[in-house]
């Protein structure tokens, strides 16, 4: 039966050592909070030199084998998503993929107006949340968090796709619709390497993939699902050096 | 750098996580499953759990079966005066449900034997031997830290500072426990 295991259990969260952990589960709650109520409060994150992007991943693995458990959640377009996609597997126009990151604080805040609004329950139902936090160098974290949140209304701003030739009309038309598209639940993966600036701060790169609704059991940790112990393989042990 | 670099470097890391190891490779010098990975000063995750250098990985990854990952988004960034780029990487994956993982050990029950004609292969290449049977497709993350600037010609090279590999999804009717 070990073959059909992965070698080591599954956690919900690793965090390589004490201060990371304060300093992540501190930036996560705070982040989320204004993320939810009002996003430029996250102004001062960012730097000129930092970058933000969005990359959309549609194709879920249990909608390609048509056994969709959560295809009631799974029902809402990507219209307010797919025009600031940077998902590379489907574009690849130099340009086009430099138009979609997002650089310096007054852009960055620009797109984050072109997100749905949203709600995470962090606080309430942490159990729907993963993370992992590590140091880079002397200077700088990664703080990556795999999580759902709920869309609760649409953009302040809708992106809009880029007009396409003389079907220009056609589309700007279709896009005026897009205002009105359903909400729903989504699936995300998003990670923030943060450095260090002069006592405080700052993220240097804001990476986020919106993914279609996926459960929770991946960030359940295997010993509450068979009451099994952390496992050890062979040699492979439960630290990292620091 | 382009980013016809990260689409090869992708592509790259894919191919090496999904290759097999070469014939009666008892010892695992001739198993490399991500190049990339630094020797030294590297970390490293796969659900969150933490490995403590790149030998550690090619162990935990040959006990796993065979797999075949698939590519379905990357994003990334290179961070100006620092020589790191952040890659994200999303996709799905499966698992080769014959019985066997990559060392050709078996599973103690396998309930896949009489399907696949009751072969009950020994030989510690049998994946070679045995059609592999896919299971269902989990999704996984990748986030992936480089250091240095790449290009087509180092695509192999020790560039990986972190890996931080997870399963993001997983089927309910694969027999494959993560």
């Amino acid at each position: 039966k070990e073959i059909w295991k992965f070698p080591l259990a599954r956690a919900q969260f690793f965090f390589e050592n004490p201060q990371i952990q304060s300093l992540s589960t501190d930036f996560i709650s705070n982040f989320l909070n204004c993320w939810d109520s009002d996003r430029s409060l996250l102004a001062p994150l960012y730097t000129p030199d930092s970058q933000f992007s969005v990359s959309v991943d549609s194709a879920a693995p249990f909608l390609a084998s048509g056994n969709d458990s959560y295809q009631d959640k799974n029902n809402a377009p990507w219209d307010y998503y797919l025009p600031i996609s940077r998902n590379m597997t489907r574009i690849t126009s130099p340009q086009v993929i430099e138009s979609k990151v997002a650089k310096g604080n007054e852009k960055i805040l620009g797109l984050f107006q072109n997100l749905p609004k949203t709600k995470h329950s962090l606080a309430t139902n942490p159990e729907k949340f993963s993370s992992e936090s590590w140091k880079i160098n002397d200077n700088s974290i990664m703080i990556v968090l795999h999580g759902e949140f709920e869309e609760v209304a649409a953009p302040d701003q809708v992106a809009k796709s880029l007009p396409k030739g003389p079907r220009k009309g056609y589309n700007n038309h279709k896009n005026n619709t897009n205002s009105k598209a359903a909400l729903s639940i989504r699936t995300f993966d998003r990670s923030w390497f943060i450095v260090s600036s002069g006592g405080s701060f700052v993220i240097a790169s804001d990476l986020l993939c919106v993914k279609p609704y996926a459960g929770t059991e991946p960030w359940t940790p295997s010993s509450l699902v068979d009451g099994a112990a952390p496992a050890t393989a062979g040699s492979v042990t439960q630290s990292i050096p620091a | 750098m382009s980013s016809y670099v990260f689409s090869k470097l992708c592509d790259s890391i894919i191919a090496s996580l999904d290759s097999k190891p070469p014939a009666n490779s008892n010892n695992l010098m001739n198993y490399n499953p991500l190049p990339q990975l630094r020797s030294n000063n590297v970390k490293i995750l796969i659900n969150a759990s933490p490995l403590t250098d790149k030998r550690q990985f090619t162990e935990y990854w040959i006990k796993l079966p065979l797999t075949q990952h698939k590519l379905q988004s990357y994003d990334y960034h290179t961070i100006p005066g620092m020589n790191m780029t952040n890659l994200v990487i999303n996709g799905k994956v499966r698992f080769n449900e014959n019985g066997k993982n990559k060392l050709g050990e078996s599973a103690e029950i396998n309930p896949m034997n009489g399907m696949i004609g009751g072969i009950n292969n020994n030989n510690n290449n049998a994946n070679d031997k045995q059609r592999a049977i896919w299971g269902s497709w989990f999704g996984f993350t990748m986030v992936v830290v480089i250091d240095g600037i790449i290009n087509e010609n180092t695509l192999n090279s020790e560039f990986i500072n972190s890996f931080n590999y997870k399963i993001t999804y997983i089927a309910g009717d694969s027999v494959m426990q993560v």
